[in-house]
């Protein structure tokens, strides 16, 4: 009687684990399957050629284009300091820059509205010197830049500190200053690791929705980008909002395919890790 | 020189200090009068602007890039002549990890050298190779190292590796050095029971008391006394390498020479030699003489060895 019951019972855990893996999945899939049967996909083209979707597609671009050089630019060199050096306060750097990820959306935009809006922090002394930032494409940039930075920033920091030590010091020891130590070992050996973490903030950045419009507002060509767009033209053209839905699926999608392709690609060929699926899990 | 030791005694923290790499609290480090580290004068050279050649114990080659990239990092001039004297010319195309151990250490060697540097140091070299490999390597090593004429310092945990590799070496212990001489004078006078038993040497405990002829006479823990030629008092260790007993199957027939009697609790042959245990004590002798005295395990032999032989030693308790 004994094994049996054993068996059964290990039928009825599998069982339970299926059932609950497909309603998972159904629930994550359907979504993604009412955005394309809800439109005709054949009238998706000219529903994105909507002026107002146009202005969103050039907002987004600009707006993303600036704010991914920013997180990359100053991103990486932090990401390394903080990755390779200990100092007194690290632990709160380190927490500092991981606090967007918990921070609702709207607060961001509260707290970046009241730094750098009139009479702010910040917004005075640029007022002083005449720069004005909310409700302006600089401050979608800001948004963006301020949400989506951690997802590089942390994915950086695990790339840069899984590089071997015994490479840096080789590299020393061969008559590298610090600085060509980074470029030609740190950096390419880290590479896997920080696509993995851009393709994570690009991801976030092109979502943005919560800071930018506390932030920025939504005014057309100027600070709506597409999830913007996507809410106003809820009461518009239902059609429309759902086209620009399908636009970003297939654009993160397709960045999430095209970057895993790349680094299983790099897998095979070399011998560093592109450690997306190990490490995504753990930081998004 | 080769600096020889256990494990976690700080060799490789001496070669990182030379290298750079870790700045030591006190001291100098300099190559002829070249100063690279002064505690008193606060002179701390960065590793780049120190002319050595370091391979790591891993090896430490960079893994995306070809072995001829891997030796160019440290200088482009003399990368085809390097790879053609240590016989990788055909893998310099290769990525570090398609090599064997063996590869692997000649394009670390090549690479630190590629510096063309006033010193090399080796961490290990020879602890990340298969056994098989090893002696193979350890000739090439020891050849190379002898056509370079730079001076070296290895760090290794091996003394057989020490002996087969440096002219001088270093015992270093719980981060001190113990005594520097070349391998045949550390046999001949160790400083104290480490040094005897690190080169390979029996270290007996035991209380020695000075005997009026000169030399001392040492009771042993285990038992037996013995007679030193050296002078000796209170807790000492006495030394006496393996090669140095002959194993008798009666005792000494000659009064003065020094015996310790025992049954036989293992025997070991390595190629023509045995190695017989009694107790704590190791002798070796040779595969024919063995087979004549029929020696097995559990026979009663007699160890004997000369008290010239029997070097009196700073004990030191090992646990």
């Amino acid at each position: 009687m004994q094994p049996p019951r054993a068996g059964a019972g290990t039928v009825a855990f599998t069982g339970i684990l299926a059932l609950a893996t497909g309603v998972g999945l159904t629930f994550l899939a359907l979504p993604l399957v009412a955005l394309f049967t809800e439109v005709p996909i054949g009238d998706v083209p000219s529903l994105l050629g909507d002026a107002a979707v146009r202005d969103a597609i050039a907002v987004t671009a600009r707006t993303n284009a600036i704010a991914n050089v920013l997180i990359v630019g100053a991103g990486t060199p932090v990401a390394y300091l903080l990755a390779t050096r200990s100092f007194p306060g690290r632990t709160l750097a380190i927490t500092l820059v991981e606090l967007p990820l918990v921070l609702p959306p709207a607060v961001a935009g509260i707290g970046l509205l009241a730094a750098f809006g009139a009479g702010g922090l910040a917004g005075a002394p640029l007022g002083d010197a005449g720069i004005v930032l909310p409700f302006t494409e600089w401050a979608v940039v800001l948004a963006v830049t301020f949400v989506a930075s951690p997802f590089y920033v942390r994915q950086a920091i695990a790339a840069f500190a899984a590089v071997d030590p015994a490479y840096v010091d080789a590299a020393r020891t061969l008559g590298a200053s610090p600085a060509r130590t980074f470029a030609r070992i740190s950096l390419p050996l880290a590479a896997a690791g920080l696509l993995a973490g851009w393709v994570l903030a690009f991801a976030r950045g092109v979502g943005e929705f919560g800071a930018t419009i506390v932030f920025a507002g939504n005014v057309r060509g100027e600070t709506q980008t597409l999830t913007l767009a996507i809410y106003e033209q809820l009461d518009a053209s239902f059609d429309v909002a759902l086209s620009i839905g399908i636009l970003l699926v297939v654009l993160s999608g397709s960045v999430l395919l095209s970057y895993k392709l790349l680094s299983s690609w790099r897998r095979s060929s070399s011998t560093s890790p592109a450690p997306f699926a190990r490490t995504s899990s753990t930081s998004a | 020189m080769a600096l020889v030791g256990p494990s976690g005694t700080g060799k490789t923290t001496v070669l990182r200090a030379i290298a750079g790499l870790r700045a030591p609290d006190r001291g100098r480090i300099a190559l002829g009068g070249d100063v690279w580290f002064d505690a008193s004068r606060r002179i701390d050279r960065p590793p780049e602007a120190r002319s050595v050649g370091l391979v790591f114990q891993e090896y430490a080659l960079f893994p995306h890039m070809s072995v001829r990239a891997n030796v160019s990092f440290g200088g482009a001039a003399r990368v085809d002549d390097l790879l053609a004297r240590l016989g990788i010319a055909h893998l310099a195309a290769e990525r570090p990890g398609r090599l064997s151990g063996g590869e692997r250490q000649r394009v670390a060697l090549a690479r630190a050298l590629a510096r063309d540097p006033g010193v090399l140091l080796l961490d290990e070299p020879l602890s990340a190779l298969d056994a098989h490999t090893r002696a193979g390597v350890r000739a090439q090593l020891q050849d190379l190292l002898s056509r370079l004429g730079l001076p070296a310092i290895l760090v290794t945990h091996d003394f057989g590796d020490a002996t087969a590799l440096a002219d001088r070496i270093g015992v270093i212990v719980d981060g001190r050095l113990r005594q520097v001489a070349p391998a045949a004078e550390l046999v001949r006078h160790p400083r104290d029971a480490f040094v005897a038993s690190f080169t390979g040497g029996n270290v007996l405990a035991g209380d020695a008391r000075p005997l009026p002829a000169g030399g001392a006479e040492v009771r042993l823990d285990a038992g037996a006394t013995v007679r030193s030629a050296e002078a000796g008092e209170g807790r000492v260790g006495v030394a006496v390498y393996p090669w140095e007993l002959e194993v008798a199957l009666e005792p000494p027939a000659a009064n003065g020479v020094n015996a310790i009697a025992g049954p036989i609790a293992a025997l070991a042959p390595e190629g023509d030699r045995v190695r017989v245990r009694v107790g704590a004590l190791v002798a070796e002798c040779d595969a024919r003489d063995a087979k004549r005295l029929g020696l097995r395990r559990g026979s009663h032999v007699h160890l004997l060895f000369d008290p010239a032989n029997a070097r009196i030693v700073h004990p030191v308790d090992t646990p």
